[in-house]
């Protein structure tokens, strides 16, 4: 269990450690962070079980325990293993060649960006358009937010039994209410 | 040039690729202003350009003179920065390569010198710094003219 590496109080028992974490930063901040975000899950392509292989992809990057301990979308794959799955996705044939080749943009945009291959250039102009290979793209860079949740020991699971299904649009509704309303307190 | 087909137009790489999801830009725009800005700038400056160095990001690196570029491949023997510097400088690197395992000895220092809500805040503003440099250098950005 992740424990605070700052001076600040442990989320409360069962609460919300990105709620939580917010609650804790500039508001400013904060409310831009959630503008970009949703702007960013309103751009194409619209596929949702796509876009959630890239948001644990990042979650297992960052060993976000939060992020590794929800699900946005139904979907039998994305079980408990799938996190271990995603670091050895090129001979699992359990991905189709689109989603490898998005997990392969993910990969160099976690790792050393600049070492995204020709080849896997190619492959995914194959699959996505210019405008879909940036909304992919901007998708990562939102996702990046739960770095500071891993850094700081402010990541606990929401349920350390099991992934938890919550709803991304009531969560990010939630999230965007606590920053304003933490912003006019 | 990026390797990814943009249409033609007017404007930086970074303009017409963020271009084609317009919204999008000005959001990331709007959060990239408020990280930048943090701590009045200078700490941000330093970050952005010390993280382009460890990403290769060339549009990035082509934003700061060569001194201080060479000042920080190795910061923490740089007398060219403050002990605050240094720390977040640091701090910077090791939450770009691992987030999970940022020292805390180093987050207390951080905390001893400006507080708990500074090094929250921080963190906040590097996750968009660090952000923008990745989509740069993932598409391989020509540096603004």
């Amino acid at each position: 269990m992740s424990s605070p590496k700052i001076s600040v109080p442990p989320p409360p028992p069962g609460g919300d450690a990105a709620l939580y974490l917010n609650s804790l930063t500039d508001g400013e901040l904060t409310r831009r962070y959630l503008a970009f975000y949703a702007t960013a899950q309103a751009a194409p392509p619209q596929d949702p079980a796509l876009v959630e292989l890239l948001r644990l992809r990042n979650g297992v990057a960052q060993s976000c325990e939060y992020c590794l301990s929800v699900r946005l979308v139904d979907d039998e794959r994305f079980d408990r293993t799938l996190p271990e799955r995603l670091l050895r996705f090129e001979g699992d044939d359990g991905f189709s060649p689109r989603e490898k080749a998005a997990l392969r943009l993910a990969e160099a945009f976690l790792t050393l960006p600049r070492s995204l291959s020709a080849e896997a250039r190619r492959e995914l102009l194959a699959h996505f358009t210019p405008t879909e290979i940036v909304g992919l793209a901007v998708r990562l860079a939102a996702f990046l937010v739960n770095k500071p949740r891993a850094a700081l020991g402010i990541d606990a699971p929401l349920d350390p039994a099991g992934p938890v299904r919550i709803d991304p649009a009531a969560a990010l509704d939630r999230f965007q209410r606590e920053a304003e309303s933490s912003a006019d307190g | 040039m990026t390797w990814l087909p943009l249409p033609a137009g007017e404007g930086s790489e970074r303009e017409r690729l963020l271009g084609l999801l317009p919204e999008v830009a000005r959001a990331h725009r709007a959060f990239l202003e408020a990280c930048e800005g943090f701590d009045g700038g200078r700490v941000m400056a330093l970050c952005r350009a010390r993280l382009a160095l460890l990403l290769d990001c060339r549009e990035e690196l082509a934003r700061h003179d060569a001194a201080l570029l060479e000042e920080l491949r190795d910061p923490a023997r740089s007398p060219a920065f403050t002990p605050l510097e240094r720390l977040v400088l640091e701090f910077a690197e090791q939450f770009l390569l691992d987030p999970a395992r940022v020292e805390p000895e180093l987050l207390r220092e951080l905390e001893a010198l400006r507080g708990p809500s500074y090094v929250i805040d921080l963190a906040a503003a590097l996750t968009g710094v660090e952000a923008s440099l990745r989509l740069a250098a993932l598409f391989d950005l020509e540096p603004a003219p």
